[in-house]
């Protein structure tokens, strides 16, 4: 609950920061699968806009929305689906419609297993996976993905005693790698694996995308956000061949 | 009382001594099963050390593994001389770095690479402060510059300690240096307390530290352990001031001197505590230092183990009921003595006058009047008389008679030797037995008849006089009791006959 208050505190303080002027830097606040394909995104967009200025902060997309809607500042939100935007559209908390920025997908990790590729799925029933990590379904769009894939699947009854949620990534890995439990997470996380346990069809494997319906991840823009220039260019190198074609390296669609 | 003492004495001994024997073997069998389960805790606690040091192996093989996989990196550590060096450490940082940071993201402590002459080429170790620099090559891989092969243990470091896993680095089958993979003490302490649910504390001894530079370590800052002054632990994750305060008031000073003994030690070792209704046992499991196998830290758990609880409480209730079994059966045991000897009494002693019985009299004189015989000493056997005696009942009633007879009963026993004898033969009728010859027993039995004639009897004080009939064993054929009894009766016959209150012999 803490870190709930802190996390609000915080983003009031970044509010200060962006008083509506054409030259504050851009407040960016984006859903958590965000977080590794960032450090790219931001550099590239640094090289083509040396002078801009962009704040960004992480968070699940159901308490970022929660911020907004309580009165934090923000100019751009990116959001891991389409409803927590549209949200923020029908409070009249952002001047336009969801926009479509990527398609996320989902990979399940595990400890090696070399025959993964083969078990599929079907590696939650083993008994040496204790644990399963899923994100949490109310406030990710991932987490909410992945029950969906899970009764599709045909699975979530019998796995269900083994779920755990947290949206902490590192703690996820962390749980994979050093006590044998399995974790449905982001295809970008795997680029945050460390090379030992980064290999396909060993470490991980992506869904079939037709068990859950698609992660269309959607963006909003607050109405001082369509006057802040270093939004515009940040939106602007996003929607660029060369933004689209970074997310696509870290796992989108 | 002091008689009465003497008689118990030996009981009072006997259960002591049974009491001391069953309650020593209880606590023998106590303290066996007490060790038995600390050693049980031990050796989970071990179980759980030697796993989370198999994680970190086969972590550390995993990295090595993609590492000496690495063709680019591999080409970049081979060949490093005091020449490239600065070169090749920026090459390799640069390349490596983003790899590491995904490294610590999973756990990992920190990387070493050395060249096999000993030169460090890259440490990567809590970044934040320390960056990258080149510090001292440590035992263990030296050791691997040597052996060239795996090797793994613990070791402090100028400001930290750690598990370490060292591996020879090839190219193309020439061995080009060694690469560290650490694990930090809190990583361990992560380990135990998910993966196996003890709560432990990693205590390292501050004397390992070569300089004071751990006091400035604020990656994993390190407090004066309350187990031990000597000892520090690290305070990252785990460490809560007010449960560390309860732990030390509760559990760690009440045993305090023991722990300092077990520390003294420097082996493994395990104690408990009683607190709440439970037992808390602590266990020590040493650790020792990889270059000089020297115990320089301990992991120690904290476990609630209600078995033990329940098993020393159980033997306190069996002990104290151990205790009232014994009392009870001393209490018994006395009882039926007395009892015994009650009804010994009975059939030895004649209830009014508490003279010998007849019965008693008949049975120990024929004994004795046998070993006379044999040892040719002479004795001598008296009956004796009140005279006129149904007179006092007629006139005073028998409760008055009872009176008189006491009161002769007493005149007799104190008028003989303790080795004679007397008993009441039936009514106002005496008989005695003296272990002496006709001349002295006529004396004997003169000066008490002079002193029941002298005698006042009862309260009304009534004076009586009475009659004996004395027998002295004379021949071999006198062994026969009642042929005596009936010669001494004749005599007591006689004496009445002549007037009473006289003495006669035959």
């Amino acid at each position: 609950m803490y870190y709930k208050v802190f996390f609000l505190l915080l983003i009031v303080f970044l509010s200060t920061l962006g008083a509506a002027q054409k030259s504050a830097p851009a407040i960016i606040l984006a859903s958590g699968n965000n977080k590794f394909v960032f450090p790219v995104l931001l550099k590239q967009f640094y090289k083509k806009y040396p002078s801009s200025k962009i704040v960004v902060e992480y968070g699940a997309s159901g308490d970022l929305v929660i911020a907004i809607l309580n009165g934090a500042y923000y100019d751009v939100f990116l959001s891991a689906d389409v409803e927590f935007p549209q949200k923020l559209y029908d409070e009249k908390k952002a001047i336009n419609p969801p926009t479509e920025y990527a398609r996320g997908s989902l990979v399940l990790f595990i400890p090696a297993d070399s025959a993964f590729h083969q078990k599929k799925l079907k590696v939650l029933y083993s008994e040496s996976i204790k644990h399963i990590t899923i994100a949490n379904q109310e406030s990710s769009p991932y987490g909410k993905a992945t029950i969906e894939l899970l009764q599709n699947a045909k699975l979530f009854e019998k796995v269900k005693d083994k779920i755990h949620y947290s949206t902490d990534i590192s703690g996820v890995i962390n749980n994979v790698i050093w006590y044998d439990d399995a974790g449905f997470v982001s295809k970008s996380t795997v680029n945050s694996l460390p090379k030992a346990y980064k290999k396909e069809g060993v470490n991980w494997i992506e869904i079939d995308e037709n068990l859950y319906s698609p992660i269309v991840q959607a963006y909003a823009v607050s109405k001082e956000g369509a006057k802040n220039k270093n939004a515009q260019n940040f939106l602007k190198f996003l929607h660029s061949n060369e933004g689209r074609e970074i997310y696509k390296q870290y796992g989108y669609k | 009382m002091t008689h009465l003492m003497k008689k118990k004495l030996p009981l009072i001994l006997l259960f002591s001594t049974l009491f001391v024997v069953v309650y020593g073997l209880l606590e023998l069998y106590q303290e066996a099963r007490v060790n038995e389960i600390l050693d049980e805790q031990e050796k989970y606690l071990e179980i759980s050390y030697k796993q989370g040091i198999d994680r970190f192996e086969t972590i550390a093989q995993n990295i090595y593994i993609t590492m000496q996989n690495d063709t680019k990196l591999i080409n970049l550590v081979a060949g490093v001389n005091q020449k490239n060096l600065k070169k090749r450490h920026d090459e390799i940082y640069e390349y490596f770095k983003s790899e590491y940071d995904k490294l610590t993201y999973s756990g990992i402590f920190g990387i070493q690479v050395v060249s096999p002459e000993n030169i460090s080429i890259v440490r990567m170790h809590a970044k934040e402060r320390y960056g990258d620099s080149l510090a001292a090559i440590r035992p263990m891989m030296v050791e691997t510059n040597i052996q060239k092969m795996y090797m793994h243990g613990f070791e402090e470091g100028k400001t930290s300690h750690a598990f370490r896993e060292v591996f020879p680095l090839y190219k193309d089958g020439k061995y080009i240096g060694a690469m560290e993979v650490l694990f930090s003490s809190t990583k361990l302490q992560d380990y135990t307390m998910r993966a196996s649910d003890i709560h432990t504390h990693f205590l390292v001894n501050k004397n390992v530290f070569k300089t004071n530079e751990w006091k400035g370590n604020i990656v994993e800052p390190y407090k004066e352990s309350v187990e031990h002054k000597d000892f520090l632990f690290s305070t990252n994750n785990h460490f809560e001031e007010q449960r560390v305060k309860v732990c030390q008031k509760e559990i760690i000073d009440p045993l305090r001197e023991e722990i300092d003994e077990g520390l003294k030690t420097d082996k493994s070792f395990h104690l408990y505590k009683i607190v709440n209704n439970n037992a808390r046992v602590l266990v020590f499991l040493a650790i020792q230092r990889f270059s000089d196998k020297k115990t320089v830290a301990y992991l120690v758990s904290y476990t609630d183990v209600k078995k033990l609880y329940t098993f020393i409480q159980t033997m306190n209730v069996l002990k104290v009921f151990l205790l009232i079994i014994i009392f009870m059966a001393y209490v018994l045991v006395t009882r039926l003595l007395h009892e015994k000897e009650s009804v010994l009494n009975e059939l030895k002693y004649d209830a009014l006058t508490g003279v010998n019985t007849r019965k008693y009299f008949m049975e120990i004189a024929q004994k004795e009047i046998k070993q006379l015989e044999e040892k040719e000493e002479p004795f001598c056997l008296v009956m004796a008389d009140i005279d006129y005696f149904k007179n006092v009942n007629d006139t005073y009633g028998h409760p008055y008679g009872d009176q008189v007879l006491q009161d002769f009963s007493a005149i007799l026993k104190d008028s003989i030797r303790s080795v004679d004898m007397v008993a009441r033969y039936g009514g106002e009728e005496f008989i005695i037995l003296l272990h002496t010859d006709i001349i002295n027993a006529s004396k004997v039995i003169e000066k008490l008849r002079v002193k029941v004639e002298e005698f006042s009897f009862g309260e009304k004080e009534i004076k009586l006089s009475s009659s004996f009939g004395i027998t002295e064993s004379k021949s071999e054929e006198d062994i026969d009791l009642l042929a005596l009894i009936s010669r001494a009766d004749r005599a007591l016959y006689k004496a009445k006959e002549n007037g009473r209150n006289q003495i006669q012999v035959i």
